[in-house]
């Protein structure tokens, strides 16, 4: 199409040309050539109107158009800075929130793996009947590694399996194109060069980077000959390994190092993106299935190899179908092949003689057998979800109101500009504008507002979503998530902020373009009339500004008040001045006496140091989140059932001095102390919550009790009772617990964890306490180092985390909506002068005026209240379970936020009320 | 041009130039000046055609394919920009003639004889 590039000039060139046709013609015929010229113009007509719609013709139109929009636009904005200050900064405080939180449910939740084709994946899972806190399947799971949880069912589901039934599993060739399996083996300790540190690791089977498609930076990755017995010991590091620890350097693959005393040989690092298969949680070295003995030994039973075991269930295993086989194909096929499996172990174990006494009889037939299920592994395993997917789906909610607001906020600023503007309208239409290019003008107008609080937003986005991972890697489990703000996040922000711009830019286009033009040439002020309908929209927008700052106002009181009921829940025990720190001497090769010793020297030598009142050990600290949880059989009591969860008790291992350096008084009796060794008779310190559930009304001390696996139940003697302490979560009620000295359990004995009392700031005694290690055997690292308040603040970080994203983003509503309330009556008060002048002269009084003008604000925000109270309590349900200490419909939670509200509408309707009152009559009679 | 004067003339219909163009160029190639001046010969200057209304028009059609331009030299030597009739275009005349020849006949129809002048 060549007319597309046809330039005016060529136009006007062959204007030119048949004007000079038409002279020539016109002087033949004896005209002059003034003459000639002169009737040749008048026959054609209006040459610049035949340029014009040449002009308009082409498609420059728009474009052109839009230039001019875009240049009065900015012209105007820069005209009027503090409206579009306001305008960009609410915007891009609206679309940068939600971006950010959009980045991390995109990283936490809709990210796939870095893998090859990892839709292929898939994750096999068990599930069982059983009664919640015990073991499903006793009878053929001796142990099952990692979380358990309950489906929707009501069973028990599991993604651990036995080594025996992967390779069953594995050996399925027309189901699997490949199949693998890995084990969490939590932190091990990792020496190189005589220099110790802790790192995240995790055991693989030998096709576990083949069948994922991971491709190495450097060196090879772990291949099946690696996981074979007798193989050499080899380990691959991750990139961030690679990074922090050996700085990139390629010398690295191929160096040895030490892991749990094992010695191995660093083969190959991991891609950047490739952190595991949990989002969220990043490893560090990856080794060997095959290494577990040497590197777990604690895992191996004597005699009894893991690979063996089909009662041990502690490897996951992930597949890749192949290709043509339909998920239902290979569950069926699968399934078989499992209920195979767990049958055969179940007959074995009928006719195998009985473990223990008391076990119920193993039933006959499928009753209580797992079954096997099949997960789409695409977006790894799903831990990170579970914990995160409701707040941020709760925090999405919240700064999708947000957003509302703002642009509930803008319409309102580009709403009362327009009216504002109506004159000028009047006058472009009336000198012949379109209606649909002053419509066009303000759209323009409004998208580039929209743009340029998207652009800023994405900026904020880039800040907040850092913040916020930094924030939630404070808690318990750090949090690696390679969150960049990507493509989806950036389109969902264009998309957020274009939407935006056309919405609240499309009703005052419309209303403006609606002008009656004589009327608004005329006078602004004799649209007065109807100044009240008019302003109807505006009004209906504040009042849902209201409702919606309610809302969060409600949900940031419920926060806020949870954090506070949870800092100030009665623990027990006292918080203040505590260091906590882990050691486990095992990965150092201690073992039974020596392992026992060595704890007591560490504790002695901790007591020893200057600014230590006291020092313990114990096998959990407190509000750790670990638990031992067992069943309890006390003498002279019917032996309980083993799926009985009411004799379920906690226990802790405690050293000398715990009680006392935790500050839980003591009851009854005596606490554990150092004359409680191994060759001493067994005794056991019980809580009141014990004492009071199994033996009300009389002395416990002096009963006897056993535990577990142990074939009597008058082992351990009860010497003492201390008074209630929460064990591992400041949420839970105190449950019954039982302490007993890890001296007269050395079987189970592994890390350790030390509490140490101070005088002073406890954090200040950490280069003393690395000393003291030291000291005593330089190869073994320090964990978990922090003081108990620490601790205590990683349980409740999410609450900490809402508490104070809540009241930021409620606090900004409540700045949007004052805002905007002090806008409209701002506005309204501009347009009333007139009136108000009247009034006045007719005698009205200030204080009239002012409660005219403050009514209308009270009344506002009234309505906005009555409207948003009922949406704020069934919102307030929905975060049910995630309060503490009170219910969702707090009523003085709702009624301070209303309270707030109010008084803030009554401030913003005060300035502009009192600009009413304090009009001079005179003036404001000749105001236009 | 004295002959113009005093005499009212016929406004052109919606659409009608369109028709005139394409049909003043079924003679062959004609530049602007030309197509207005054959117009006003063929209809007896009874037709008010606005030189300055020409051009949009050709462009118009131009864009729509039915004409073709390119620039070249006037019998009395300028430069002007010559039209000529594209396949298409030839077709839409066709249309366009009988869609007009319907109309003028429906008009005529409704109109009734046409009465002498009294």
């Amino acid at each position: 199409m060549f007319w597309r590039k046809r330039k005016q000039s060529d136009f006007t060139a062959e204007i030119e040309a048949h004007l000079e046709l038409e002279t020539e013609r016109l002087k033949e015929q004896g005209l002059s050539e003034e003459e000639a010229r002169r009737a040749a113009r008048r026959a054609f007509g209006n040459v610049t109107r035949a340029e014009e719609r040449f002009y308009e013709a082409g498609r420059w139109m728009w474009w052109d158009h839009l230039i001019q929009d875009l240049r009065f636009g900015l012209r105007l904005l820069a005209k009027n800075p503090g409206f579009a200050t306001v305008a960009v900064l609410t915007l891009a405080l609206g679309i940068g929130a939600n971006t950010a939180i959009f980045s991390l449910i995109d990283a936490v939740m809709l990210k796939m793996l870095p893998v090859r084709d990892s839709q292929q994946l898939t994750l096999l899972n068990w599930a069982a009947q059983s009664v919640p806190g015990i073991m499903p399947a006793s009878d053929i799971i001796h142990t099952a590694q990692g979380n358990m949880d309950q489906d929707k069912t009501g069973r028990m589901t599991s993604t651990s399996l036995s080594y025996p039934v992967f390779e069953l599993l594995r050996a399925r060739s027309d189901i699997f194109s490949s199949a693998f399996a890995f084990a969490n083996v939590g932190r091990v300790n990792f020496g190189i060069g005589g220099e110790a540190r802790l790192a995240e690791g995790e055991l693989v089977s030998g096709d576990y980077f083949s069948g994922l498609g991971v491709v190495t930076v450097a060196g090879r990755a772990i291949g099946p000959a690696d996981d074979k017995t007798g193989a050499a010991p080899v380990a691959m590091i991750s990139y961030g390994y690679w990074e922090t620890r050996f700085g990139r350097d390629r010398s690295a693959v191929g160096r040895s190092a030490v892991i749990n005393n094992v010695p191995v040989t660093i083969i190959g690092v991991s891609p950047p993106e490739f952190f595991g298969l949990q989002p969220g949680r990043s490893i560090d070295v990856w080794l060997p299935l095959h290494t577990q003995p040497e590197v777990e030994p604690n895992w191996t039973e004597k005699g009894r190899s893991n690979f063996i075991r089909d009662d041990d269930w502690w490897v996951m295993v992930m597949g890749r179908l192949k290709p043509g086989v339909s998920e239902p194909q290979a569950r069926a096929v699968l399934g078989a092949v499992f209920y195979e499996s767990v049958a055969a172990q179940r007959e074995a174990a009928r006719s195998a003689p009985r473990r223990e006494s008391a076990a119920e009889p193993i039933p006959s037939g499928p009753q209580g057998l797992p079954s096997l299920g099949l997960a789409p592994a695409s977006k790894g395993l799903s831990y990170l979800r579970q914990e995160f997917s409701k707040p941020l789906l709760i925090l999405m909610g919240v700064v999708g109101l947000v957003l509302l607001i703002a642009c509930a906020n803008v319409a309102n600023l580009l709403l009362s500009r327009a009216a504002a503007r109506q004159r000028e309208i009047a006058v472009r239409l009336a000198i012949g504008a379109g209606r649909s290019r002053i419509i066009r003008q303000l759209l323009t107008e409004s998208v580039m507002l929209a743009s340029l609080g998207g652009t800023l937003g994405l900026l904020l986005a880039y800040w907040a979503t850092g913040v916020l991972i930094a924030f939630m890697s404070s808690g318990r489990n750090p949090i690696a998530i390679s969150v960049s703000p990507n493509l989806r996040a950036l389109a969902l922000t264009a998309l957020i902020s274009i939407v935006t711009g056309i919405l609240f830019g499309l009703a005052p286009a419309y209303r403006a373009a609606r002008v009656d033009l004589t009327g608004a040439l005329k006078d602004a002020s004799s649209l007065l009339g109807r100044g009240r309908l008019r302003l109807g929209f505006g009004k209906a927008l504040v009042v849902s500004q209201v409702a919606m700052s309610l809302l969060l106002l409600v949900g940031a009181g419920l926060f806020v008040r949870t954090l506070e009921n949870l800092e100030e829940a009665d623990l027990g025990f006292d918080r203040r001045n505590v260091l906590l720190f882990g050691v486990d001497a095992t990965e150092g090769g201690y073992k039974d006496e020596r392992l026992l010793s060595f704890y007591q020297e560490l504790q002695q030598g901790l007591e020893g140091l200057a600014g230590v009142r006291s020092a313990a050990s114990s096998g959990s600290t407190l509000i750790g989140g670990g638990v031992s949880i067992d069943g309890l059989s006390i003498e002279g009591r019917p032996a309980p059932r083993p799926d009985d969860a009411s004799t379920a008790v906690y226990f802790n291992d405690v050293g000398p001095r715990f009680f006392e350096t935790m500050g839980i008084p003591l009851i009854l009796g005596r606490t554990i102390g150092p004359q409680d060794t191994s060759a001493a008779p067994k005794v056991a310190v019980i809580n009141e919550m014990l004492a009071h559930k199994f033996f009300a009304g009389s002395s416990p001390v002096g009963h006897r009790f056993g535990m577990g696996d142990s074939k009597s139940s008058s082992e351990i003697e009860i010497v003492g009772v201390v008074a209630n302490a929460k064990y591992d979560d400041v949420r839970k009620e105190v449950p019954p617990t039982v302490y007993v000295p890890y001296a007269q359990h050395p079987g189970s004995l592994r890390e350790m964890h030390f509490e140490i009392r101070t005088a002073g700031d406890p954090s200040q005694m950490v280069p003393a306490v690395r000393r003291v290690l030291r000291d005593l055997d330089q190869n073994l690292p320090l964990s978990d180092v922090k003081t108990q308040v620490e601790q205590i603040n990683q349980t409740i970080f999410q609450e900490s985390l809402f508490a104070k994203l809540s009241s930021f983003f409620g606090l900004l509503a409540l700045t949007l909506t004052s805002v905007g309330l002090y806008g409209i009556l701002a506005y309204a008060v501009a347009r009333r002068t007139n009136e108000i002048g009247i009034r006045m002269a007719l005698g009205a009084e200030r204080a009239a005026i002012l409660w005219m003008v403050s009514r209308e604000s009270m009344t506002l925000a009234g309505i906005g209240i009555i409207v948003g109270a009922p949406a704020a309590l069934a919102a307030s349900r929905l975060v049910a379970s995630m309060l503490y200490g009170l219910k969702p419909t707090d009523p003085l939670t709702i009624a301070s936020a209303a309270a707030v509200l109010a008084a803030v509408a009554l401030l913003a309707g005060y300035l502009p009320a009192r600009r009413a009152s304090r009009l001079d009559p005179m003036v404001a009679l000749r105001y236009e | 041009m004295s002959t113009q004067k005093g005499r009212e003339r016929l406004e052109l219909l919606q659409g009608t130039l369109d028709l005139l163009i394409l049909r003043t160029l079924i003679f062959g190639p004609q530049h602007g000046q030309g197509i207005g001046r054959a117009i006003q010969r063929t209809t007896d200057d009874e037709l008010l055609v606005e030189h300055g209304a020409l051009y949009p028009a050709l462009q118009r059609l131009e864009q729509r394919g039915w004409i073709a331009a390119e620039w070249g030299t006037s019998a009395n030597n300028r430069k002007a920009r010559f039209y000529t009739l594209t396949p298409a275009g030839r077709k839409q005349l066709v249309r366009e003639t009988t869609k007009w020849r319907r109309l003028s006949t429906a008009i005529g129809r409704v109109l009734g004889p046409e009465v002498g002048k009294g």
